[in-house]
């Protein structure tokens, strides 16, 4: 078993190593009707560098729920609704304090350091119940941009792809 | 006329796809332009990779068409095809012009942008970024320490530590000493609201007042999008534990120019930083965008090279065909233009040229027939006199009464019909001569007809060897085989009779090219005793013999073979070494600028 658990593990860093890109975990409250997708494999030192130059940091979640029709591949699923939530940090030069502007425009204000970067690096939002019998999944994909370029200087986030790694899809089950 | 219309709706349809094409990536340019500006991270805007993508995808496109054109205009221009050196020449110096027109155009365009770039971030803007920021923060923070140090204040301590007092009164109160307080808030230990005071929407929530320490609390954003400023007292009376919240709204205005200001020093910073990226980032996009439009001017210059040169490619052809003798060739011009008034000169010109030489074959015609008539009114006349004679002798000798009568009238009928029977075989040869009919042509390897001729010929003369030399196998010409042999006849007799002692006959024949018109040249050579330069003009004329024997027609009827073949006959001989007859006979015909593009 712990050799399973070794492989395992061995596995997934030896995954995130080779694709540079960051890992998504999917976490449902269900007490608390809340699921959280959070994120891991962030450089802290090198987004702690850049917000305190003054730039910015983008998190772009981008969440997909379908219907699993039991079609062909090909064909796919149908997909029921899709949503796209960015969250932004900064660091506040009037407050000194690290800022997170959520998807809905709200804009928390962390003092220290790690409460900002721990939920700067996770998204909650309420659980979705579905009606019916329908078997639900949601596809998610997670871009993180380690400074967001303001424009003119905006067509140069085309040419750092490397400082905008981007998740693969994961599945994940919706009761 | 037909042909012309094709010729005209294929120039238009090239040059609409080029318009097109033109106008399709000018509209993606303006598309990008526009989009560049908009922060397109945000969004999934596959119109701009699409786009990317297509022009991409168009200058890959063009390349392999110029790439196309450029190969056979290289293969016209070493195969020397009439007119590809010269097409070569102008494509190389409208390619020149592009080049030459486009570099500077680039260099400008990318060095305005920079020029432009560095006098809005230069270092006055980036001081009065810092200054007014710095100006900016001065005001928060001295708000925040007023509203840090004030609940420590005696007089505040006493005041919001009152509980007997009305909180209208507090709230009046506070609001008469601190400028933009916008709530007043006092908790129980537990977090139950006591009272409160001010606009409700920006009092705190309990959950989030309570786990605070004392002092100054994180600055939050309202809804609004104002910020407001919160600072937490604790107090401790008789009634038990409580604190209060007090709350400064900043001005509406502080948080959008804030947000302005940190906006802009953050596009300083990073164009400070990223400059010479960024300015490396929009050389290639030009260049991107620019490109295709460089290529389609070059395919634009192909196409206007070919305009160029075809009219003058036709001219030359039209030129050496007359050259040749085909007064039948014409011009077809596409516009309205100098060089189509040039071809319809030509055409003049050549008509004119016809007309005049049909004239002239008329008098010349003319000048031959009488020619032909009077040798053969002289050669008609010759035997005349004889049978004149004998007839005369004939009657004498019978009114005489002559003893040898018989014999006498033996001899002169003989002469009479001997004589007859020459002036009746020189009017055969005449009405053969006359009546000689159209070729038939009909492909033939010319090897096997020249040595048929020579093997007719071969065991009729002694001391003389017929050889057939350097005629490939594979030469087919289309000729009428009977007359062409009676050429090869006419040719082989005539040598013959010019090598009494016997000599040699060598028939030649190889492929040679006069302008763009294969020819099969065929040569008869023997090593009889020449035709003395006196001669040379009357070799091919009628009648015209230097034998005692003979009708005088018999190069006369190979000249005219050879012409009615649309060929060429000449000859050339040195007296004592022997004469050489050449004969040029069309072998094909294959050119770029031939009938289907005049």
């Amino acid at each position: 078993m712990r050799r399973r658990i070794l492989f395992l593990l061995l596995l997934c860093a030896g995954g995130a190593l080779r694709a540079g890109e960051p890992l998504l975990d999917f976490v449902q409250d269900i007490e608390n009707s809340q699921v959280t997708v959070r994120i891991s494999g962030i450089n802290d030192a090198q987004l702690w560098s850049h917000i305190l130059q003054g730039f910015r940091a983008r998190i772009q979640y981008t969440l997909q729920i379908y219907q699993d029709t039991g079609r062909p591949p090909l064909l796919g699923d149908r997909m029921l609704l899709e949503m796209d939530l960015v969250q932004e940090g900064r660091w506040d030069v009037f407050s000194s304090s690290w800022e997170i502007r959520h998807a809905n425009g709200r804009r928390v204000f962390y003092a220290d350091w790690e409460a900002f970067f721990r939920n700067f690096l996770e998204l909650k939002f309420p659980l979705l119940v579905f009606s019916g019998e329908e078997k639900l999944y949601m596809l998610a994909r997670v871009s993180f941009q380690q400074m967001v370029f303001r424009p003119p200087l905006n067509i140069l986030q085309v040419f750092y792809a490397d400082s905008q790694p981007q998740s693969a899809w994961r599945r994940f089950g919706v009761p | 006329m037909n042909m012309r219309w094709k010729r005209t709706q294929g120039s238009f349809a090239v040059l609409a796809g080029l318009f097109f094409f033109y106008i399709l990536l000018v509209a993606f340019v303006l598309f990008f332009s526009s989009q560049v500006l908009q922060d397109f991270s945000l969004n999934r805007n596959i119109a701009l990779s699409v786009i990317a993508g297509l022009t991409v995808l168009f200058s890959f496109l063009l390349l392999f068409v110029l790439g196309f054109q450029a190969f056979h205009l290289l293969r016209a221009g070493s195969s020397k095809k009439p007119g590809g050196r010269f097409k070569l020449r102008l494509v190389i110096f409208f390619l020149v012009i592009i080049v030459v027109s486009a570099l500077p155009q680039a260099f400008l365009s990318v060095n305005f942008i920079n020029s432009a770039l560095g006098s809005v971030f230069n270092s006055r803007i980036d001081a009065a970024l810092q200054g007014g920021l710095s100006l900016a923060i001065y005001y928060y923070n001295e708000k925040a320490e007023f509203l840090d140090k004030l609940p420590s204040n005696d007089y505040f301590s006493a005041l919001l530590g009152d509980s007997d007092q009305q909180e209208a009164e507090i709230w009046e109160k506070l609001k008469s000493a601190i400028p933009g307080l916008s709530a007043f808030q006092v908790f129980s230990a537990e977090g139950g609201e006591i009272r409160s005071a001010g606009d409700g929407r920006s009092f705190i929530d309990a959950e989030n007042a309570l786990p605070a320490g004392e002092g100054l609390l994180p600055r939050e954003v309202l809804n609004q999008g104002t910020s407001v400023l919160r600072a937490r007292k604790n107090f401790q009376n008789s009634r038990g534990d409580f604190f209060v919240i007090l709350t400064v709204t900043l001005p509406e205005t502080f948080d959008r120019y804030a947000e302005d200001l940190t906006a802009t020093l953050e596009t300083y910073r990073q164009f400070e930083q990223y400059r010479p990226s960024f300015l490396f980032v929009i050389a290639g996009l030009f260049g991107l965008f620019s490109f295709p439009l460089m290529l389609l001017a070059a395919l634009a210059s192909f196409r206007l090279s070919d305009e160029i040169v075809r009219p003058l490619v036709n001219l030359e052809e039209a030129t050496r065909k007359v050259a040749e003798g085909d007064f039948s060739f014409r011009i077809l011009s596409r516009s309205r233009d100098e060089l189509s008034l040039l071809a319809d000169s030509f055409n003049q010109m050549v008509m004119e040229l016809e007309k005049s030489r049909l004239k002239s074959m008329q008098t010349e015609k003319v000048a031959a027939w009488q020619e032909i008539a009077q040798r053969l009114a002289h050669e008609i006349k010759n035997p005349l006199t004889p049978i004149k004679l004998s007839a005369q002798r004939i009657l004498k000798r019978y009114s005489e009464n002559a003893g040898d009568f018989g014999e006498v009238l033996h001899s002169a009928v003989d002469s009479i019909i001997r004589e007859v029977n020459g002036l009746d075989a020189l009017l055969t040869e005449f009405r053969n001569f006359s009546r000689l009919p159209a070729p038939q042509p009909q492909p033939v390897i010319l090897k096997d007809l020249i040595l048929e001729a020579a093997a007719t010929y071969s065991h009729k003369a002694e001391n003389i060897s017929i050889r057939c030399e350097e005629v490939a196998g594979d030469i087919r010409l289309s000729l009428d085989p009977g007359q062409m042999r009676q050429v090869f006849a006419n040719l082989i007799t005539n040598s013959i009779d010019a090598m009494p002692r016997g000599g040699d006959i060598i028939f030649r024949a190889d492929l040679v090219k006069k302008g763009n018109t294969r020819y099969c040249r065929i040569q008869v050579e023997d090593t009889g005793e020449g035709i003395a330069p006196e001669n040379f003009s009357q070799v091919f004329n009628p009648y015209y013999t230097t034998k005692s024997f003979g009708t005088g027609l018999g190069l006369s009827v190979v000249e005219r073979i050879v012409f009615d073949h649309k060929g060429q006959i000449w000859f050339e001989s040195h007296p004592g070494v022997g004469t050489t007859f050449f004969i040029d006979l069309p072998a094909e015909r294959q050119d770029e600028y031939s009938s289907g593009n005049r």
